[in-house]
């Protein structure tokens, strides 16, 4: 089942891409994907492209999928390995979800972070602290990986 | 329910429905069951809101979603329980628990046991590579020990998850589910009879041990079982190569190899059939039946053969 939902998903993708976003299979693997999130314009990370890496399981979609940044990205929910904090890719995770709404829900992290369930913690607290010293690092960040 | 997408395969809901009590979201009977499977609360993919019953839309009967994953339940330790078991305890299974193999059957010797470490990719049969081996040289040809003796597909390894092909298959759990407790699930309740400890509400509420010593249970009880059919089915086997080497083997050299492969296999699975797996030398003939039989196959294919 996982490799034809896959397959769907990647027409459904083409056929109707998500704005700012786009999403597709490295090589053959079609269990393993390479996205791209532009920075939201309304966030510090405006400006930049974001690449990321998806892993599906074999038996996906009742497993999520293993998303992480491959382009590092100052933010309290991801951490210095790209990995994200993200409930829906773990335990809230629901087969009705797809890649492309997964997408926009990190696409959305983005703007609105969640410090309270941090994964780097340094970060949410300044980001709880000193909001522009957060916005200022996040910003370089941007400026000098993802543009 | 014209059009509408079952939100778990994306493919449109034409039967095999299931729609939800609380929200009425449907799906496909057997996507639900499959998410049932991994998900232990009882909320809708799309909305969350848990529902205590299911609707199978094409036969018009409400069904328990807590039967129905008590018998996913079931189904997933017999076929899968160390995904089952990792699931509830949210930590790696420890080391003896080894994949258990239970409704996996070799397509060459019909055994079900650990092994099993070729799958098919087209038709998702599964062999023993040493019988596969066997069964090439027996028929001279080692060439084709990569191909499915069933379909000639490609073969593939399968040793480290060798449950995804076939329990993921497409007949895996209507087969446990059409043809009444296979002799796994009655073993299974036979061991929980001897552990006198119901396996299926204590993997519910979250205790594993239970699990665990019933599994370890079934799992020798098994293996013993395993020994004895292997034994039985290998001294019936003899007989049909007996009489299906004369054709190979014989001056015309009268039949191919995979026309060898074919009858042996078939010819074989109907003679365990009629044993009832159990090798009855003093009743059955197991010589003359097998040469009835390969006759009858050989015939079936279109080979006439003097007798």
């Amino acid at each position: 089942m996982s490799l034809k939902r896959i397959t769907k998903e990647l027409n459904d993708l083409g056929r109707d891409p998500p704005t700012s976003c786009s999403a597709g299979p490295v090589g053959d693997d079609l269990y393993h994907w390479q996205a791209s999130i532009m920075g939201p314009p309304d966030s510090p990370y405006a400006g930049g492209v974001f690449f990321l890496s998806i892993h599906f399981p074999t038996d996906y979609p009742f497993k999520p999928p293993k998303i992480s940044f491959t382009t590092k990205i100052y933010h309290p929910n991801i951490n210095a390995n790209g990995n994200i904090c993200l409930d829906i890719l773990k335990d809230q995770w629901s087969p009705a979800l797809t890649i492309s709404k997964v997408l926009l829900s990190i696409c959305s992290l983005l703007t609105d972070a969640n410090p309270d369930d941090p994964l780097v913690p340094e970060i949410a607290h300044i980001y709880k602290t000193d909001r522009a010293k957060y916005e200022a690092t996040a910003k370089e960040w941007t400026k000098k990986y993802a543009v | 329910m014209p059009n509408q997408l079952c939100s778990i395969c994306l493919e449109p809901l034409v039967d095999n429905i299931g729609c939800l009590e609380s929200c009425k979201h449907a799906y496909h009977l057997s996507c639900l069951r499959e998410w049932h499977n991994h998900s232990h609360d009882k909320k809708c993919p799309i909305c969350r809101i848990p529902s205590n019953k299911v609707k199978d839309l094409d036969n018009n009967v409400v069904i328990d979603i807590d039967e129905f994953y008590n018998l996913n339940q079931l189904i997933s330790i017999l076929s899968n329980g160390i995904d089952t078991l990792s699931l509830l305890e949210d930590d790696t299974p420890p080391l003896e628990m080894r994949p258990p193999m239970a409704l996996l059957e070799c397509g060459i010797c019909g055994i079900m046991d650990s092994d099993i470490d070729k799958c098919c990719t087209d038709c998702r049969s599964i062999y023993h590579e040493y019988c596969l081996r066997d069964l090439l040289c027996e028929v001279g040809d080692r060439s084709s020990e990569s191909r499915c003796s069933d379909c000639q597909g490609t073969l593939v390894n399968v040793t480290s998850s060798p449950l995804r092909y076939r329990y993921r298959g497409r007949n895996a759990i209507p087969r446990v589910l059409m043809e009444g407790p296979s002799l796994v699930t009655q073993r299974l309740y036979e061991s929980q009879a001897l552990a006198n400890t119901p396996i299926i509400p204590q993997t519910i509420s979250g205790g594993n041990n239970a699990v665990m010593e019933s599994w370890k249970l079934l799992s020798r009880l098994q293996e013993h079982q395993n020994e004895e059919i292997y034994k039985n089915k290998n001294k019936i086997q003899g007989h049909v190569r007996k009489s299906l080497d004369y054709y190979y083997h014989g001056s015309g050299k009268e039949i191919t190899k995979d026309q060898y492969t074919e009858v042996n296999k078939s010819v074989s699975r109907n003679l365990y059939r009629i044993s009832g797996n159990v090798y009855q030398p003093g009743i059955i003939d197991y010589d003359a039946e097998a040469h009835k039989m390969v006759l009858k196959e050989l015939r079936r294919l279109g080979i006439e053969m003097s007798c």
